[in-house]
């Protein structure tokens, strides 16, 4: 079972390497990735050595060019794909038909994952993309539990990557226009959720408004944490009741499946958080390593050590973790 | 200009059988061109049954209605796959595929289809491949706009002479996102495996504020909806000029009115508080006329 990292640049890639991830994951500075934010990502030339690193230390990279191509702006994602299979990276995470199609079409020995923004849940869908396209690995969004992620894995010969730790998302991802409806931008069309341009803060008196364009997405008291306006993790009204309506702040942390994940033989387990800094990428990565090592030497006995939760914990939005959808009460 | 055709959209909320039966006979009786029918919003509504469904199918077909069959656009499990092989079997029905195991299934059974508004089609290649496999006519995903639909069009006809039907969700609460979790089981602090089917007591689903009093969301289940009314009746002659159909998305019988507008053409002044954003390239829940 793969651990594999994500980087938004040079130092938070050699981070998750010298602290022993099996591959890493990157997007190109622009919006062909969907984690398309400021001051992140990587250039060609940050991209040839990113690859040129990887390999030296007998590491895979994968590179997201995960969003959807505009009407006749097909040209710029091809060059991205281009770009990434010049370089020699070992995999393409990669959503949109038209971009698979001209990967099966003009690059069929290149391998090709399915990017969780295609929103795949079940294995009619799975042998829609491993017939067409011969994709060899599905990334499952985060809205299936361990059960029917067991089901799948039983079913289909395609390999199976799971999110394991990090920021939660609630939706099926791909499938949600929550943020362009607030903003006009969205994963699929901008390669953003939720974007800090948008973002505005204030304090009146003691309290702390967080507006995504305008809207109150959360109003922090003196004693509460404040955390990014993320708009499906705010405090909104329903009925007579103020509460997370759709999801309290909270991070995945799925370190107790490890053993099932194991048996189940999935492919890899991902992490997170290209928008995070090389100090975060490293804690994490070490803290992973260090459960996948102990839980292959000894499955039976495998127990999640109190300090690896402490660490994580600490690094999680809220300091909440939780189980999320794999958890089927979590629903 | 050729005329305008009005789709009424599957019914996304959960509604008492005797609901929807009344429902579909003033559906049956209006000047509505296409009618979706179908749970496509979750697998554990069972308020009317298969049976029911076709029941209507008839009874609107005998009214000279193109009858849609919809499916659902969350399959998470072994036993919803096997219910919409088993569903896409009958070949006397027209499809609609809210997710791409409905694509899969019914290109395999040779069976046209229509491409629902819940799958990711962005440019005219993958309506091309789509189209390849059987696709009849696409519903554009409610976040695109006029000038992007205009930009499709063109691409696809570049590249594929395949004939295509325009369909543009044009009146109703947008569907926005799909979750593995039930909001309104949450609002009610009930599990989702025992949910009592407890989103049938919200059948225009549950409105949600921001702290300030603004309408937002409204929560549907595992669907999260606008809080707004999506509205193009403003652009309807628009609408006529670069698409085939109108979907009209009810959430109450009254929404029938709405057909007139959009089949005649007419420009009918939008309600202040219903939305335009999406079509005009703003934020879906901004209107043309205040540029949020």
């Amino acid at each position: 079972m793969e651990l594999l990292c994500p980087a938004g640049n040079l130092p938070s890639l050699r981070k998750a390497i010298e602290h022993g991830a099996d591959a890493v994951y990157i997007g190109l500075n622009n919006d062909t990735n969907a984690r398309h934010f400021k001051g992140l990502n990587f250039n060609e030339a940050q991209l040839r050595e990113a690859a040129a690193f990887c390999h030296q230390n007998n590491r895979k990279l994968h590179v997201a060019i995960n969003t959807f191509a505009h009407p006749k702006q097909f040209p710029r994602w091809k060059r991205a794909m281009d770009q990434a299979i010049d370089n020699g990276v070992d995999a393409l995470i990669v959503a949109d038909i038209a971009a698979l199609d001209y990967l099966a079409t003009h690059h069929p020995e290149q391998e090709v994952h399915l990017s969780v923004q295609a929103s795949v849940t079940n294995s009619s869908a799975i042998d829609f993309y491993q017939q067409q396209f011969n994709v060899k690995r599905v990334v499952l969004p985060r809205v299936l539990s361990i059960q029917q992620v067991r089901q799948l894995a039983r079913k289909t010969t395609v390999e199976l990557e799971l999110f394991a730790f990090g920021s939660l998302c609630i939706m099926a991802e791909g499938r949600c226009y929550l943020s362009s409806y607030m903003t006009g931008e969205s994963p699929n069309t901008a390669g953003v959720c939720s974007p800090a341009k948008f973002v505005r803060w204030e304090q009146k008196d003691k309290i702390l408004d967080a507006r995504l364009n305008g809207v109150l997405i959360d109003s922090f008291g003196p004693d509460e944490q404040a955390g990014y306006p993320t708009l499906c993790k705010g405090r909104f009204d329903v009925a007579d009741q103020r509460y997370h309506a759709l999801e309290e702040p909270t991070s995945l942390n799925t370190l107790a499946l490890i053993p099932e994940l194991l048996n189940l033989n999935i492919a890899s387990v991902k992490i997170e958080g290209r928008q995070r800094s090389p100090a975060y990428v490293a804690q994490v990565t070490k803290v992973w390593r260090q459960a996948i090592d102990s839980a292959k030497r000894e499955c039976d006995q495998f127990e999640v050590q109190p300090h690896w939760n402490t660490t994580l914990a600490a690094l999680s939005e809220g300091q909440q973790t939780t189980l999320g959808a794999y958890h089927r009460k979590w629903k | 200009m050729s005329k305008l055709k009005v789709a009424i959209g599957p019914v996304l909320f959960l509604w008492q059988k005797s609901v929807m039966d009344s429902f579909y006979e003033q559906v049956a009786h209006s000047s509505a061109d296409i009618v979706y029918l179908g749970e496509s919003v979750c697998g554990k509504r069972r308020l009317s049954r298969q049976e029911d469904y076709l029941r209507w199918a008839s009874q609107l077909s005998e009214q000279g209605k193109q009858v849609v069959c919809s499916t659902l656009a969350l399959l998470e499990s072994p036993a919803q796959v096997s219910a919409l092989k088993k569903v896409c079997r009958d070949t006397s029905l027209l499809f609609e595929a809210n997710d791409l195991a409905a694509v899969q299934v019914l290109s395999e059974l040779n069976q046209p289809f229509v491409i629902g508004p819940a799958i990711n089609v962005y440019n005219g290649y993958t309506l091309m491949k789509l189209a390849k496999m059987g696709a009849k006519r696409w519903v554009m995903p409610v976040e695109l706009s006029q000038t992007w639909l205009m930009a499709l069009k063109a691409e696809y006809a570049s590249l594929c002479d395949l004939p295509m039907e325009y369909e543009v969700f044009s009146y109703g609460y947008l569907p926005l996102a799909y979750s593995a979790r039930c909001f309104t089981a949450r609002h009610h602090d009930l599990a989702k495996d025992a949910c009592d089917l407890i989103c049938q007591s919200h059948p225009q689903g549950l409105k949600t504020q921001s702290q300030d009093g603004k309408a937002l969301f409204v929560l549907n289940g595992i669907q999260t909806m606008s809080g707004q009314i999506y509205n193009l009746c403003e652009e309807a002659a628009q609408l006529a000029d670069i698409a085939d159909i109108a979907r009209i998305s009810a959430h109450q019988s009254e929404d029938m009115d709405w057909i007139e507008s959009f089949s005649g053409h007419r420009n009918t002044p939008r309600p202040a508080n219903h939305i335009n954003g999406y079509w005009h390239d703003l934020a879906g829940m901004a209107s043309d006329a205040l540029k949020l």
